[in-house]
């Protein structure tokens, strides 16, 4: 039930491929896309395509849950084949990029231990109206690599695809090509995705939260678009099986055209969502419980899209005072969430 | 339409089939966008037969088929963005009950949908949707989009010279702002023209853009504000802030624009003509050099 401490980082092909995890929507779980592109191909005389999913006793579930995990650990991108040589092997390089990761972690933290500080200001709570940090760039590799990419066609679930290059600007640009044409395999139902997601984590693999962004009213950013309307993700899985699935959206429309667009969209309007799906029961983002972010685009239309992104960051509206944008009524003691 | 009323006529048994197919062609048909077929499919469910009666039946999915078939009906309205309304939520109730299963699905995109879709402020897509527009229509709705400058005027002209007078046109959208700022270019200097596409939801747009060097210097946009509360010179900071070099709106950070366009067909030669008109109102135009980056960028 409870995610353990994963051995996914020693594995760096295998983290790559959960990315797209849970900007899912309508197309099955991606169990059977683990699946190496080999052992696919070594199906001759039998049918190329993938295995109808079996379903289990509790039904299938968009949304992975430990009922309908590829494997018995319940790890996304676990192998139980690996060897201990293998580990052993792979000891010395962990050791080297993890040390290094935490070595800055302490140093931030030593660094900015002083009241003086203003960052240590706006994260107990003094954020004056006006007032924006920006948190993600993409003027660097480093900062590029972060972002992980993924659409229908790396799933072998449709045809769409996507990249994300950093252009010479300074920026990034996620670009690529929709297609709505489902995939005769009688298993998916939908298609037409692809989406960037936020895989910034601390040393050793642990989560990093968006606790600071807590006292900012808006999520601001710098993007030029091509008209289309994407939309954004703040992931919040915690440890729970029932929880890896969540994430608070909110549509970014873009207008197009050669001018630079400053995107404030404030946290309050981002409604619950569960693999995509709208949930009856709603509730405000919680940031700190928030430890990715994604921009998915899935609007049914075919053809070429290319968002430029310069930055992602928090703003302050001290006029903005609304909570929460939507009703959240009580529901009766007895009803299907339960209490 | 026609094959629905027939197969309601001959009151057979097999809806779910029927429906099933029936969902397949709507594409096909082209009638995908319209509420008026998914009312007719969902109307070929009997009605009041299915609604459950007992509490064993409300609890479990009452006629699993059917209400099944009927939320795909429904997933598929909202796929395509068809928004739903009281009509097809009666239905729905007519045929599977208050709260059942279906009808939970329809009751949920009634509250949905409405709330989520005028939430882009950037189109109003009463303008576009269930209409034919033609290019030059679709032209003015992309351009007026893209136009930030809420001062910018955008004009239309259409072509007399050929026997076909639809076929050519151009747009162009330009603010006082702009005609300034290409005012006070140089003798000499360049300035290009860059095409680009756009969506006006799902129809493509293609335009041109008219843009130079920018001449104010890269500015942070951010300002560090220190906290102090030092005023003993604060006549010399409130005049040292007024007189802060002002980037207009067209000004961005790599390039300046000075207008933008649309054209009925993307290449260098038409492109030039989009000029020509442009310097009926933009005399400084012919003194800088033109560069048309049309072709070899952008297929036609």
């Amino acid at each position: 039930m409870i995610t353990s401490f994963s051995t996914k980082f020693l594995f760096k092909n295998i983290a790559k491929t959960s990315c797209a995890f849970y900007s899912k929507e309508s197309t099955s779980s991606g169990s059977l896309a683990e699946k190496k592109e080999s052992e696919v191909q070594n199906y001759t005389g039998k049918s190329n395509l993938l295995e109808k999913k079996k379903t289990g006793i509790f039904g299938t579930s968009t949304v992975p849950i430990n009922t309908n995990f590829p494997n018995p650990k319940g790890v996304d991108g676990y192998d139980p084949e690996f060897s201990v040589k293998e580990l052993v092997e792979a000891l010395p390089n962990t050791r080297k990029t993890q040390g290094a990761k935490l070595a800055q972690e302490i140093k931030e933290t030593m660094s900015s231990f002083s009241i003086e500080k203003t960052e240590l200001l706006e994260d107990i709570g003094f954020v004056r109206h006006n007032e924006a940090r920006v948190e993600y760039q993409f003027d660097t590799p480093e900062k590029l690599d972060l972002w992980k990419t993924g659409c229908d066609s790396d799933w072998k679930e449709g045809f769409s695809t996507c990249s994300l290059v950093p252009s010479d600007r300074g920026t990034a640009i996620f670009s690529g090509n929709i297609s709505t044409k489902v995939l005769k395999d009688g298993r998916v139902e939908r298609a037409g995705w692809a989406s960037i997601k936020l895989e910034d984590r601390k040393a050793f693999n642990r989560k990093k939260f968006f606790s600071k962004w807590r006292n900012f009213s808006h999520l601001l950013l710098k993007i030029r678009g091509d008209g289309r309307s994407y939309k954004i993700m703040l992931h919040s899985p915690l440890s729970m099986d029932f929880t890896w699935g969540d994430s608070f959206s909110y549509p970014l429309h873009t207008h197009g055209g050669p001018y630079w667009q400053y995107e404030k969209i404030p946290f309050s309007k981002f409604f619950h969502t569960v693999a995509g799906r709208i949930q009856d029961r709603q509730y405000r983002v919680n940031l700190e419980d928030t430890s990715s972010i994604g921009i998915v685009l899935m609007d049914r239309i075919d053809g070429d899209f290319r968002l430029e992104i310069d930055y992602i960051g928090v703003y302050n509206d001290t006029t903005h005072v609304e909570d929460f944008a939507y009703e959240t009524y009580t529901l009766p003691v007895f009803n299907t969430h339960g209490f | 339409m026609a094959a629905i009323i027939a197969f309601k006529e001959k009151k057979g048994r097999t809806h779910v089939e029927f429906i099933n197919t029936a969902l397949k062609y709507v594409k096909e048909y082209g009638v995908h966008k319209d509420i008026e077929t998914y009312k007719c499919l969902l109307d070929v469910f009997p009605k009041g037969k299915m609604i459950p009666q007992t509490a064993f039946q409300k609890v479990f999915l009452h006629y699993p088929q059917q209400q099944n078939c009927a939320v795909k009906v429904l997933d598929e309205m909202e796929w395509h963005g068809v928004q739903p309304d009281k009509e097809i939520h009666d239905i729905v109730v007519n045929a599977f009950g208050e709260w059942n299963f279906a009808t939970k699905k329809v009751k949920r995109m009634l509250y949905w949908m409405p709330k989520l879709k005028h939430s882009n402020k950037y189109l109003d897509r009463r303008h576009v949707e269930g209409k034919s527009l033609s290019p030059s229509e679709l032209a003015g709705i992309a351009l007026k989009m893209m136009s930030r400058d809420p001062a910018a005027s955008i004009s239309l002209l259409k072509f007399s010279d050929s026997s076909d007078q639809k076929a050519k046109w151009l747009a162009t959208s330009q603010s006082p702002e702009q005609k300034r700022l290409l005012s006070v270019m140089q003798q000499g200097e360049e300035v290009f023209v860059d095409a680009g596409t756009v969506y006006v939801q799902d129809n493509v747009v293609q335009y041109v853009v008219l843009t130079g060097k920018s001449k104010v210097p890269l500015q942070s946009e951010f300002k560090k504000e220190e906290m102090d509360d030092d005023y003993s010179n604060w006549f010399n900071d409130w005049k040292y802030q007024r007189r802060e070099p002002q980037r207009s709106l067209h000004e961005q950070p790599h390039e300046t624009i000075f207008g933008m366009g649309a054209i009925f067909q993307n290449d260098n030669a038409t492109a030039l003509r989009w000029i020509d008109h442009l310097q009926k109102t933009n005399p400084n135009l012919e003194n800088l050099r033109i560069r048309v980056r049309i072709e070899g960028k952008s297929s036609t």
